[in-house]
């Protein structure tokens, strides 16, 4: 139960930091390198390496808080969040996620619903369009850092699981 | 009780919190959506006591990045120092220039007597966050109330116009940058004083929108705030037109938006910032 409660904090804490991380004032270059969305890598990760228990609470806390600190539309992608969080669970129980070629295609599937329905969302005029080159941008850098965050809290958070599964 | 029912319970439970929390969110989109104006000065306010308290941390991202980003331009060094060399030689006559029209102009003033308009004042400050995502293109700066901040004021960087102040809270202020999608800027063409709007389309280069006589515009034609609406002062440097690869007329921006640091807050006592739709139209024809 402490061991649960120590990943929750540390998962929290790294939420924090991927929230905070991207408002640094670096350097704005739209076109060229977009920041990649490292929150939902985390959340992905968290979901994937142990389903039972994920804390949806946290989950949707830190992507509200993402919501406010980076200027999104209030409440969007915490719904979004929350129906692939659960979807996703049910998801881990039925299908297997062994292989690490299949977690980033379901990564893929998973990152493209969200954009999907946030994109529909700008279509009926709820929120602004985002320019597509913007978009894939991110969307390639976002899945290009997942098997990183993946690989280091594998290895860091989770190396018990790691060794039970094997 | 049995374990199993309690189970059930706590399950039925569980599925009602998420579907509250579900509706809950819903209504907080809807919230924004309807009610933009006040859901954006709740997160400013909010803001106001996230940011100063996480600004150690996104400082030392900063310096860090710029660190990396410093390493990155050693690559062409020799090239860089070439180009300034030669800058710097074309600044130095112009710096004689400058020189020559300030002293004549302080003469001519004198002579007429004249007295500069003074209402407009500035304050300088800090830029502490970016939007952190594509989709808003807008800054943090470190001057607020306090500091007399008002709603709607133009920013300016060394160059030119960087965006205007869209949200002012007591030590934070949110500033709009003008490639946001949200941006508007009432603008003027020099030299054939065509009127126009730079609109942002998140690109670091905004639209020139609303323009007649389109085939009268050059590229390299200088493109300047016009003061229409009452917001933004007449005569703030935009930048200078350019035609994109996209065969679209744009303002290539005289302000570095790609790397702001310290900015300048142009502040106009008498400015009043229309608080409804139609405003300004309405104070035309009375």
């Amino acid at each position: 139960m402490k061991i649960i409660k120590y990943k929750k904090s540390i998962f929290l804490v790294l939420g924090i930091f991927f929230v905070i991380f991207p408002i640094a004032p670096i350097s704005r270059q739209p076109l060229i390198i977009e920041k990649p969305d490292f929150l939902v890598c985390l959340i992905f990760s968290w979901l994937i390496l142990d389903h039972k228990n994920v804390s949806i609470t946290i989950l949707i806390s830190l992507s509200l808080f993402a919501d406010i600190l980076w200027f999104r539309p209030l409440g969007l992608w915490p719904i979004f969040i929350l129906i692939g969080s659960y979807l996703l669970k049910y998801m881990k129980s039925k299908i297997s996620f062994d292989n690490f070629y299949l977690k980033i295609i379901y990564f893929i599937v998973f990152l493209f619903c969200i954009d999907t329905c946030i994109f529909v969302t700008s279509l009926i005029g709820l929120t602004e369009q985002l320019d597509f080159d913007i978009w894939l941008n991110r969307f390639i850098f976002t899945i290009l850092f997942f098997p990183i965050i993946f690989y280091l809290l594998e290895n860091l958070l989770f190396k018990d699981i790691k060794k039970s599964n094997k | 009780m049995s374990v199993k029912s309690q189970r059930d319970y706590w399950l039925i439970f569980r599925y009602i919190i998420v579907v509250s929390a579900f509706f809950l969110f819903l209504f907080l989109f809807f919230l924004w959506r309807i009610d933009n104006y006040r859901v954006e000065r709740l997160r400013l306010a909010i803001l106001n006591y996230t940011i100063p308290n996480v600004e150690f941390f996104t400082s030392s991202v900063k310096i860090i990045g710029r660190i990396f980003l410093d390493i990155s331009s050693f690559t062409n060094v020799y090239e860089q120092n070439k180009t300034l060399k030669k800058e710097l030689q074309d600044m130095r006559k112009w710096r004689e220039a400058a020189i020559q029209l300030e002293q004549k102009n302080a003469k001519l003033r004198a002579l007429n007597n004249l007295k500069v308009n003074s209402i407009l004042n500035w304050v300088s400050g800090e830029v502490i966050a970016d939007s952190g995502s594509p989709y808003s293109s807008s800054s943090l700066i470190n001057i607020g109330k306090e500091d007399g901040i008002i709603d709607g004021s133009a920013v300016v960087d060394g160059l030119g116009l960087v965006g205007r102040i869209s949200g002012v809270e007591d030590r934070i202020s949110r500033i709009i940058l003008l490639s946001d999608v949200k941006s508007y800027v009432p603008a003027i063409l020099e030299p054939n004083n065509q009127e126009a709007i730079v609109r942002g389309d998140n690109s670091s280069a905004p639209l020139i929108d609303f323009v007649r006589g389109i085939e009268k515009i050059q590229p390299g034609f200088r493109v300047y705030t016009s003061g229409k609406g009452g917001v933004f002062p007449p005569g703030i440097l935009i930048g200078k037109v350019v035609l994109s690869a996209d065969k679209k007329i744009r303002v290539k921006l005289s302000a570095n938006i790609n790397k702001l640091d310290y900015l300048r807050v142009l502040i106009n006592k008498k400015q009043k910032i229309p608080s409804q739709v139609g405003e300004i139209i309405l104070n035309k024809f009375d």
